[in-house]
């Protein structure tokens, strides 16, 4: 059974990998004229999306945590602190939706899972301001992230089927 | 594995996009005549925007500039230059917005709008 529990590690690992990497190459793309300044794709969401989906509690935090520690190493605490905030609030939208609303497609996944990663960072940066300015940011926010949710959401559709076929090859024979 | 999209995924878009028009007209009014800095939730200075000359001021790294009756932030030292970018504000509501260095400048009109509730 040891065996069980390194293939579900490296596939975790896998995951975690995946996110950072797909988080870092969406720093490269720069920002469409029409949206608004520092909107980002949302990349590492398609991961985020699958783990919630196929994995579990315990190993989508893990991969959103983890993503989060890389960004504030690489990006700064305060980008850091926003990250983890959106994330968490992000990824037990997803949690919810994946386990208990089977009437929302993955369009409607990726627009909640982008509206509440912005809305926690909303949160995050109005504690740290403590003024209502953050709020004049709402409402473009929240275009951006409709048009990026249905972004995510369809590329994690065609995704789906791939990420899955590695983590049946890798945790072949395992009951979940 | 679930479908593309559903028709609840539709309520959902056509929600978020009709929450943000709300929003906008609630949140933004007209041409406003003061800007409020804030650095770490206290109000540090009321610049009037209807003097036409130039002023600029530091605070935190970074350099806000009024021009022509419109106030905008120059430079930052913060690293993702959020508030550079926010442009060049006028209406009332409009904000630029720095996190890490914890300054914000916001547009005020005459009339205190939903800002006024501010901390």
């Amino acid at each position: 059974m040891r065996d069980v529990k390194i293939r579900k590690m490296t596939f975790l690992a896998l995951m975690t990998a995946s996110a950072i990497v797909l988080s870092l190459l969406e720093n490269l793309i720069p920002t469409a004229a029409f949206m608004p300044p520092g909107s980002k794709i949302g990349l590492s969401n398609i991961i985020v999306m699958f783990c919630a989906s196929a994995m579990g509690f315990a190993p989508t935090i893990f991969v959103v945590i983890m993503k989060s520690v890389f960004v504030m190493l690489t990006r700064g605490l305060t980008a850091g602190l926003m990250s983890i905030a959106g994330g968490l609030l992000s990824a037990l939208c997803l949690l919810l939706i994946f386990r208990k609303m089977k009437f929302i497609g993955s369009i409607g996944t990726g627009v909640i899972s982008a509206t509440m990663h912005n809305a926690g960072q909303l949160a995050v940066s109005f504690l740290m301001m403590r003024t209502a300015a953050v709020l004049g940011y709402f409402p473009v926010m929240l275009l951006a992230s409709v048009a990026t949710g249905i972004l995510t959401g369809i590329l994690f559709k065609v995704s789906e089927p791939y990420l899955n076929k590695i983590d049946n090859n890798l945790t072949r024979g395992i009951k979940k | 594995m679930r479908k593309l999209l559903t028709r609840a995924d539709i309520i959902i878009v056509l929600l978020c996009i009709s929450l943000a028009i709300l929003l906008y007209f609630f949140l933004f009014g007209e041409k406003g005549n003061k800007a409020k800095v804030i650095y770490m939730g206290e109000t540090v200075e009321i610049i009037d925007l209807t003097d036409d000359s130039f002023y600029e001021m530091h605070i935190n790294g970074v350099h806000i500039v009024r021009e022509n009756g419109e106030i905008y932030v120059k430079e930052s030292t913060c690293p993702d230059k959020l508030c550079v970018r926010a442009g060049h504000l006028t209406k009332t509501g409009q904000s630029a917005v720095c996190v890490p260095n914890k300054v914000s400048v916001t547009i005020e009109g005459k009339t205190d709008g939903p800002q006024a509730v501010s901390g």
